[in-house]
């Protein structure tokens, strides 16, 4: 019975099989090691690819911020464009590449055949056809069917007031960075942040987002808050171009300023851009304002004056010698336009007579004359909001010489831009106080909070109020009935100065390019707003008198109608003063 | 000779009312030791559902972008489970024994189907692998498989007495592998195959047949199966592929079995210790090729982790463990050396899938048994625990 079992059981070896379970267990000891290197030991290394892989990053992109004036309108702001771009290794139809460049360009011109060149002919996955279109010029776009055709939703930056201070804002790229003034200047600021998202990338590198991954929010820009009026700024740039285009002048610089607070209210240069167009001529771009120098002639008579009244070497009523308008020495030869004998200094002041005020700047000690030129802000840059601003060029002191001081009394021989020649005369306004000149009103976060506030800033007095109140006569008077009779505006009480200076070129006086100026501020019992206008390269009547103060009374008429409350005010005053 | 094993369940039933009357705590014993299997039914019943889960993760975005529905492949493999679970069902209840009867006439069919492949079966990547009957992709590889160890079973049984013999045993049994290995490496499924050969191999050894005669066969198939594999350039890649990462994953850019086995590794790293999560992986997001398939073993390992996955080793050790206590236990020939076979598959399959998807083993398609989705492999699988489950219900 037993040998039976056994003969029946013959086949069953246990052993065979314990040992194949034992080699079994051993395989699955050996591979728990692996996964345990893979899965503990090398995990981070695995979980780094697999990150890198799994995971992308996309760019959130910040809103830029808004400029806005001073009354809270909105000067620059963002609005959604469309963008069109092509896949040139999708779309190969000869046609269809056509077609497109034709929408792009429909003159078929040089444009178009760049295109085609370049769809054609690249071997990347992307070409740029257009940018920052409007929904409207959108929808030619998005209604072709064409395959390889990329439509792009982006921020585009927008100028509300189109070439109204365009200078002054500057503007930006395609990709909206800051290239030009306060754009520029602001562009850290504006640009705000960007975040991350971080998203789940497949492996055919489609995005979809995951929640339990960061975000980090885009921080939108800073909004900014300007000085500037744009209404006075519109009437300011209008007057400007028709002023410009009435005299032929090849460009022109307008600026207004409040002189009790250095507040920039309008600052307009011509030739105009419009930020919103593309830009042909760069050089438009210039904040002219600041960045370009001139010899201001006349116009710097004022600091001359003042210098020596305040030095007590003059009184408005002191008689002064026009040598009858002939002024010649060996080394050189001044001459007026209004000759006379002896006079008082009021009279040759509203006569603007270079000769009376070579012989005064002469009699100015060096240090002296030197420091008020230094202290009416000359030389150095006021350190304006914007990038680009010029110090002008004045003689070292060393250079100071009873001649060279003689052509710097009456505006030669220096170069000034043409908010440092605003600024002396807002100084004068301003009772000698001189304020630093500002355009950036406050500027805001993206929560709203206020991160700066522009205050009015005093830089220092330059001259007494006394002198101030002198000066200020002297100019009432030549606007009452000096060579600023232009800028007469019945009614209101206008200090003016005006300025005709033969401009430097290739190493002579030129007698044909000149700069006419006028530079006033008003009222001038308690001045408002100062405004200067400079007109480059006028053709015809190149006195300032004729041509820049027509201007300024123009820009002023608009200002009060902008501001009739102030103009009752000083009509109230005038009546009482005359009572 | 024939082992005739009378109608266990009398025997059995006698048996627990002799022992009843003797002492109590023998036939305690008894009853541990008899009846169907729970373990493993419930040990492969919890695999197979759980693996709708793993498919449905791994096979997501894929299913997506191929069929435009993320749950085409999770619904197809949902109804294969449930088929398969109630093929599991019905093959319990099927006396074992009549796969005797069926042995051979249920080879003649595999190797007419292994035939047909060439003729009627799609392939895929140049491989002829599948056949699809109807909604049915069908898998011919996956039956000759069985269909082997059930005719190995069978001639083991029968010729236990002179086992040893050449001519009378160990020849006649080598026809039946060299036919259905070589149609199968022919498809070209050269992994398939390796591993089938291997399984008989280790089935003959279980068998008693004569270890000379294995070890010589051993060597000359393994020879030539060397010479085969370099014949291929996929192959040689992969080998290639093998080496390179053996000491540290290299730059995976190379080939595509050296991409695929650093997307493997990536999935395990990524998945640490404690994993993912369910659902959570991010290596099936169409970085992982065949994510559902054999290489379903690493999605697992990111979304469960360490402890998931040994979790599922312990699992299929148990399987493997509870199989070889029946086996030990019948006293039927047959019994022994089916149960013996398919246990030694379904060891194999484990191991090679497991192996290759950690980098142990050149990068090879083998699916992991109950788990991955494919056509009929979970199909055959369930059956194959039916038979199991029979036995151990008929075993003392």
């Amino acid at each position: 019975m037993k040998n039976q079992i056994d003969k029946e059981t013959n086949f069953r070896k246990k052993w065979k099989l314990n040992i194949f379970f034992i080699i079994f267990s051993l395989a699955l000891v050996l591979i728990t090691i692996k996964l345990f290197i893979l899965q503990f030991v090398e995990a981070e290394k695995y979980q780094e690819i697999a990150r890198n892989q799994h995971e992308s990053k996309i760019l959130l992109r910040p809103e830029r911020g808004n400029i806005y004036d001073r009354n809270g309108k909105i000067l620059a702001t963002n609005r959604i464009s469309y963008s069109f771009a092509l896949d040139p290794t999708v779309l190969k139809d000869m046609e269809s590449i056509k077609q497109i460049a034709l929408l792009v360009d429909s003159t078929q011109g040089e444009t178009y055949q760049k295109l085609i060149n370049k769809i054609t002919t690249t071997k990347k996955s992307f070409v740029w056809l257009i940018r920052g279109l409007d929904d409207s010029e959108a929808s030619k776009f998005s209604s072709l069917n064409i395959p390889g055709l990329i439509k792009i939703v982006e921020p585009k930056r927008t100028y509300v007031y189109n070439e109204f201070a365009s200078q002054l804002l500057g503007f930006t790229d395609v990709d909206s960075k800051g290239i030009a003034g306060l754009e520029l200047y602001l562009d850290s600021l504006l640009k705000g942040t960007s975040g991350k998202m971080t998203v789940l990338r497949d492996a055919i590198g489609r995005l979809r987002p995951i929640a339990n991954l960061p975000v980090e929010s885009a921080k939108h820009g800073c909004s900014v808050e300007l000085t500037i009026d744009i209404e006075l700024q519109k009437i300011m740039d209008t007057e400007l171009i028709n002023g410009a285009l009435k005299t032929g002048s090849s460009g022109a610089v307008a600026i207004a300023i409040v002189p009790e607070t250095g507040e920039i209210l309008a600052m307009s240069s011509y030739p105009s851009v419009n930020p919103n167009m593309s830009i042909d001529n760069p050089s438009d771009l210039r904040n002219k304002a600041i960045t370009d120098i001139y010899e201001p002639g006349s116009t710097f008579k004022i600091v001359t004056a003042a210098a020596a009244i305040e030095e007590g070497l003059i009184q408005p009523e002191s008689i002064v010698n026009g040598y009858n308008g002939v002024l010649v020495n060996n080394d050189f030869k001044i001459t007026d336009t209004h000759p006379f004998d002896k006079t008082t200094f009021s009279e040759a002041f509203r006569y603007s007579s270079n000769i009376v005020f070579a012989n005064l700047a002469a009699s100015i000690p060096d240090a002296k004359f030197y420091k008020y030129i230094r202290d009416f802000g000359f030389g150095h840059n006021l350190d304006f909001d914007s990038y680009g601003e010029s110090e002008g060029l004045v003689k070292k002191i060393n250079e100071f010489n009873t001649i060279s001081k003689k052509f710097i009394g009456f505006g030669y021989g220096i170069s000034v831009t043409p908010l440092q020649l605003l600024c002396s005369y807002s100084t004068i306004a301003n009772s000698g106080r001189m304020m630093k000149p500002y355009v950036i009103k406050s500027i805001r976060n993206n929560t709203g909070d206020m991160i700066f506030e522009g205050k009015p800033q005093k830089i220092r007095q330059v001259v007494s109020q006394k002198t101030s109140d002198i000066l200020t006569k002297l100019l009432v008077g030549v606007v009452e009935n000096g060579t600023g009779k232009y800028a007469q505006i019945p009614g209101l009480n206008i200090a003016g100065k005006t300025g005709t200076s033969q401009q430097f070129v290739e190493g002579s006086y030129s007698k044909t390019d000149y700069t006419a100026s006028f530079v006033g501020f008003f009222p001038a019992e308690s001045p408002k707003i100062a405004i200067l206008v400079l007109l480059d390269k006028p053709s015809g009547n190149y006195y300032g008198g004729a041509t820049a103060a027509p201007i300024f009374k123009n820009i002023v008429k608009g200002w009060l109608t902008l501001n009739p409350n102030i103009l009752n005010g000083v009509q109230s005053k005038i009546d009482i003063t005359e009572n | 000779m024939k082992i005739f094993n009378p109608p266990k369940s009398k025997v059995s039933t006698s048996m627990m009312e002799t022992n009843f009357d003797k002492s109590s705590s023998k036939g305690k014993d008894l009853n541990k030791h008899q009846g169907f299997d729970w373990v493993i039914f419930l040990c492969v019943t919890g695999l197979m559902l759980f693996s709708i889960a793993f498919v449905y993760s791994a096979s997501g975005t894929i299913a997506e972008l191929r069929y435009g529905s993320p749950d085409k492949l999770f619904w197809n493999h949902s109804i294969r489970v449930i088929i398969a679970l109630i093929v599991m069902i019905i093959f319990a209840k099927i006396d074992y024994k009549i796969w005797k009867k069926f042995a051979k006439p249920i080879l003649y069919i595999s190797i007419l189907f292994l035939i047909l492949v060439f003729f009627i079966g799609s392939p895929i990547n140049g491989a002829y692998r599948w056949i699809y009957i109807g909604p049915v992709n069908f898998q011919p590889s996956e039956l000759a498989k069985f269909a082997l160890v059930l005719i190995l079973a069978v001639y083991l049984s029968e010729r236990q007495d002179f086992i040893k013999s050449f001519r009378l045993s160990f020849f006649p049994m080598l026809i039946w592998i060299g036919i259905i290995c070589v149609l199968i490496a022919l498809q070209p499924n050269f992994s398939t195959a390796l591993v089938i050969f291997l399984i008989s191999m280790t089935l003959l050894f279980i068998g008693n047949v004569s270890i000379k005669h294995l070890i010589i066969t051993l060597l000359i198939s393994l020879s030539s199966a060397i010479i085969y594999a370099l014949n291929a350039s996929y192959r040689f890649q992969r080998i290639v592929a093998f080496i390179e990462n053996v000491d540290g994953a290299k730059e995976a850019a190379v080939s595509p079995a050296a991409f695929q086995l650093q997307q493997a590794l990536i999935a395990f790293g990524n998945g640490g210790i404690f994993g993912r999560g369910p659902g959570q992986s991010r290596q099936s997001l169409l970085y992982l090729p065949e994510s559902y398939g054999d290489f379903i073993f690493s999605i697992i390992g990111e979304e469960y982790g360490f402890f998931g996955v040994v979790l599922l080793l312990l699992v299929f050790a148990v399987i493997v463990y509870r199989g070889i206590k029946i086996a030990q236990r019948t006293n039927d020939s047959f019994a022994y050396f089916l149960l013996s076979g398919i246990i030694i598959t379904i060891s194999l399959y484990v191991f090679v899938s497991a192996g290759v998807n950690i980098g142990l083993l050149p990068t090879t398609g083998l699916p992991l048994p109950f788990i991955s989705y494919g056509g009929t492999a979970v199909i055959f699988y369930a059956a194959s625990i039916g038979i199991v489950l029979n036995i151990s219900k008929n075993t003392e």
